[in-house]
């Protein structure tokens, strides 16, 4: 098992009065190697909160998160850089990229990050820039690039480290549809090359082209899809669906 | 009046914005205010140093266009954090027209506040100032007044600095469409194309002014040649980082460690802003050199001057008498001497017995030429002949009393001992008597001196009565009229009273004598209102530097972490941890914050000379001091600069560190 979250829980305390509000309530589920995951759920659902927790970003307040059997809640402040560089991959809505550095320089910077030689990092931009269709664009700058190239190259930058798991914000959010699909295919592509990708969307367009849908809302998971052998389209029918009848949506 | 109240509740609500825009422009208005302040005070009349106030003019000058640099710098910052902002109001439909007037009330707005509040903070701090002065050195010498000029200057300054940020920010709304505005504050700045050209013209710029600086000779054309090298250099600097830090930064790029967490951040960090980063390199730079400058000037007079009287008047108290009458008939005879002497010490009731009496036979002005065997036979008082140099002539009997050392001389043998100046004649034709010199004296202890600009020289003449013998050849010069001297040490109470009952003496007597008594006490005391005047200007104009360059260093640590802070955001989201921020925050300051002061240095090196040659116009020659008190200067300002690199980078820190 690559990830398993068990019981997790977060509460948040306003600062000044003893109000507290739970964003997640004992969230439970795994991850296998290779597996294509969308959470699903509307805005205040808790799956960013989640996404962050498993981002090592946010402390949860009960529960645990281990990545290959290694519980990751409780790695210290000093080692937490350390940890994401070396496991995880992101994938931001609003691409993250530095607007200080170009594009090849943005994609080496985690593998500088993390002293590697750099030998790797030209041979592993050498395989990923043609998969990504960005090899043109590494002596730009990012103010150059439009939103669907800014995000490719942000998935290159995920994927140079060759993480345990990539995780990914609303990753289309700010991409046109045409651009949406492109990438929504790209992250197709990769996963058949066994990267293991969690994604967390409020768009089932989006959550259909992932293996498995995992339904939150109010800080649970309530419903799981598996896409099996159907069509995007098909997927997306059902997902929505789904949240017609469990999460009692629209 | 709802635009009114829109700019008001603009300014208050986002104030963190507001804030250090508002910061630079006071600042700058507190250096005009206090600059203005010294520099038409009329107790620099007073202190007979005109010429101090012309150079104070020169340096407002300087700081006028600078300081409005500054406001563009700092107002186009805001501008750029606020457009987000006004991009928002076009799209809700206000219209540029009216978001103009908004921007245009907020300047206003912010125009008063930077009057009322620079006055009032330019004028405490400019009393702080005084009384720390005063606490320091224990004495009031500068009447600080502030004159209406002093007040107007800064607001005149402020005034016209705003009408350039109301221009500048009426054209950026006007030419930007909603969504640039919406969007501006995520540009990088584009690398000027022509560097090597840009490097080189910088580098030309800075050796012209050093050069300019290093021969500059004293004379009418100083001051302007002052001011010009100044130009040069500033321009110069400006240029200089611009070219250097990109040409370095491209070279790191270059580089086999490039690839390293550190460097890498770094230097694009610093590619990416390298024109605003050399301005305010420039900025703080010139600031540093400035109060380098100031401070080391003015120090040196102070002690300068006191260690000149030391030295022109190693005894405490010099009572001498020479004959005034109409024919010269010789000498204040030593009967004649001797009784004055009795007299004074009977009304003092101090005994003179353990002072030295010698004859001083003053000064003469005449050309030395060059070469091994010279002849002098005129005396002149043009000051602008070459080769012109004060000479006295002084019996060697004086100096062995004096407690010197010398070697035994035949007649017509004589030593030579230069204070300035190489004259090294083998033998001189003196107006006619031929001089055989027996060698130099290197050292010359315990005799009062008269210290000159030019160059002067020492004749020691083989006893009393060959001196007089040198001195009667060039009599004909009525300037110089011997006088028989005393000079010996006291206590404060007993060479004021001696000096007093010696002068009295001399009114009383019936012969044609006058009497002239020095006591070094009083001097001291009446040269410590001068220099002090001097170094209280310096003292506040070296720190109004300092704390220029400290705002300015905060400043820009500010606006850089508003700048870097997503950066940062998006690096420790990488993976990046905290300890690693901090050094490569810590690298890339190291190099914006030590340039400036090596730079600074090297700067002073530049004007050292011309620093020296207006103190050596106070007769001030002593270089091993200069040596000393610009090494002890410098040191100051280093630490100075360290204390405030280390807190302002702390805030820069607080402003980029993810808060987790």
């Amino acid at each position: 098992m690559l990830l398993e979250v068990n019981h997790l829980e977060k509460i948040f305390k306003t600062r000044f009065s003893k109000e507290t509000t739970a964003a997640l309530r004992d969230i439970d589920f795994s991850v296998e190697k290779s597996e294509y995951i969308a959470i699903m759920g509307e805005s205040g659902s808790g799956k960013t909160t989640l996404l962050n927790i498993l981002a090592t970003l946010e402390h949860p307040t009960n529960g645990t998160v281990a990545l290959n059997g290694n519980n990751i809640t409780n790695i210290k402040a000093n080692d937490l850089a350390k940890f994401r560089r070396e496991h995880l991959g992101f994938v931001f809505q609003d691409f993250n990229l530095l607007d200080t550095l170009n594009v090849r320089d943005n994609i080496y910077l985690p593998l500088v990050l993390n002293r590697k030689p750099v030998q790797m990092m030209k041979e592993r931009i050498g395989t990923l820039a043609p998969l990504l269709n960005i090899s043109e664009l590494l002596n730009k700058q990012p103010f150059e690039l439009s939103g669907g190239q800014k995000q490719r190259v942000a998935i290159a930058r995920a994927l140079m480290t060759q993480p345990d798991l990539i995780l990914g914000d609303e990753p289309t959010a700010a991409l046109d549809s045409k651009n949406s699909d492109r990438l929504l295919n790209l992250f197709e592509q990769i996963n058949d090359e066994g990267q293991t990708i969690l994604m967390v969307t409020h768009s089932s367009v989006v959550a259909s082209h992932a293996k498995r849908v995992l339904f939150i809302k109010d800080g649970m998971i309530y419903h799981q899809l598996y896409r099996a052998e159907r069509s995007t389209s098909d997927f997306n029918k059902e997902i929505n669906l789904a949240m017609g009848s469990v999460l009692g949506g629209n | 009046m709802f635009y009114l109240k829109l700019a008001q509740r603009n300014i208050r609500k986002s104030f963190k914005n507001f804030a250090p825009f508002l910061l630079a422009t006071m600042m700058m208005f507190v250096l005009n205010f206090i600059l203005a302040s010294i520099a038409l005070s009329p107790q620099l009349d007073k202190l007979g140093i005109k010429s101090v106030s012309v150079v104070l003019i020169i340096g407002q000058i300087i700081l006028i266009p600078f300081s409005i640099g500054i406001e563009i710098y700092a107002y186009r910052f805001l501008l750029k954090k606020r457009s987000r902002e006004f991009g928002l109001y076009d799209i809700l439909g206000l219209g540029k027209a009216q978001i103009i007037v908004v921007a245009l009330l907020e300047l206003l707005f912010l125009l008063l506040a930077t009057v009322t509040l620079g006055t009032i903070s330019g004028v405490i701090l400019s009393k702080f100032l005084f009384l720390v002065f005063i606490a320091l050195i224990g004495g009031n010498y500068f009447n600080l007044t502030f004159s209406i000029l002093s007040f107007t200057i800064p607001i005149i300054v402020a005034l016209v600095a705003f009408i350039l940020l109301a221009v500048i920010g009426t054209w950026t709304i006007h030419h930007h469409s909603s969504l640039s505005l919406l969007h501006s504050e995520s540009q990088g700045e584009r690398e000027p194309k022509s560097r090597g050209f840009l490097a080189f013209l910088g580098v030309l710029l800075l050796v012209v002014g050093y050069y300019m600086a290093i021969t500059v000779k004293i004379g009418p054309m100083i001051v302007t040649t002052f001011a010009v090298a100044v130009l040069f250099v500033i321009v110069g600097t400006y240029l200089f980082y611009v070219a250097f830090t990109i040409w370095y930064l491209k070279r790191q790029k270059r580089g086999r460690r490039y690839y390293q967490p550190e460097k890498f951040i770094t230097t694009n960090a610093l590619l990416y802003r390298m024109k605003q980063n050399a301005i305010g390199l420039g900025n703080i730079t010139i600031l540093v050199t400035m109060a380098i400058v100031t401070l080391v000037t003015t120090v040196m007079l102070q002690t300068g001057l006191k260690q000149n009287m030391m030295v022109n008047m190693p005894f405490t108290t010099e009572l001498s008498a020479m004959n005034t009458g109409d024919t010269h008939v010789g000498n204040v005879s030593e009967e004649q001497f001797k009784s004055i002497l009795s007299q004074t010490e009977k009304k003092a009731q101090v005994s003179l017995k353990n002072g030295v009496q010698y004859v001083d036979y003053g000064t003469s002005m005449m050309v030395l030429p060059s070469g091994k065997h010279v002849t002098i036979n005129h005396l002149t008082d043009n000051y602008n002949k070459a080769g012109i140099a004060v000479v006295q002539v002084v019996s060697r009997d004086t100096l062995i009393k004096l407690g010197n050392k010398l070697p035994k001389l035949a007649p017509n043998d004589v030593l030579i001992h230069n204070y300035s100046g190489h004259f090294n004649a083998e033998t001189i034709n003196w107006f006619g008597q031929l001089l055989r010199v027996k060698g130099q004296t290197t050292d010359v202890k315990n005799y009062p001196t008269q210290s000159s600009i030019g160059n002067s020289m020492m004749i020691v003449a083989q006893n009393n009565a060959q001196a007089e013998q040198l001195y009667q050849r060039i009599k004909f010069d009525a300037n110089t009229i011997p006088r028989r001297t005393l000079i010996i040490n006291l206590s404060k109470r007993d060479s004021k009273q001696v000096a007093k009952a010696f002068k009295a003496e001399g009114k009383s007597s019936v012969l044609p004598i006058s009497t002239f008594a020095v006591d070094r006490f009083a001097r001291l005391h009446e040269a410590q209102a001068y220099t002090g005047g001097f170094l209280f200007i310096g003292f506040t104009l070296g720190l109004t530097f300092i704390i220029g360059a400290a705002l300015i260093i905060y400043y820009k640590q500010i606006a850089e972490g508003e700048q870097d802070k997503e950066a940062f955001r998006i690096l420790q989201e990488v993976g990046l941890s905290k300890k690693e921020v901090s050094q490569t925050i810590n690298s890339q300051i190291r190099l914006l914050f030590f340039m400036p002061i090596v730079v600074a240095i090297v700067h002073f090196a530049g004007a050292y000379m011309m620093v020296s040659k207006i103190i050596n116009a106070f007769g001030i020659t002593n270089k091993t001091l200069m040596l000393s008190v610009s090494g002890g200067v410098i040191l100051l300002i280093a630490v100075l600069y360290y204390i405030i690199y280390k807190m302002t980078s702390r805030s820069y820190v607080n402003i980029v560190q993810r808060h987790v």
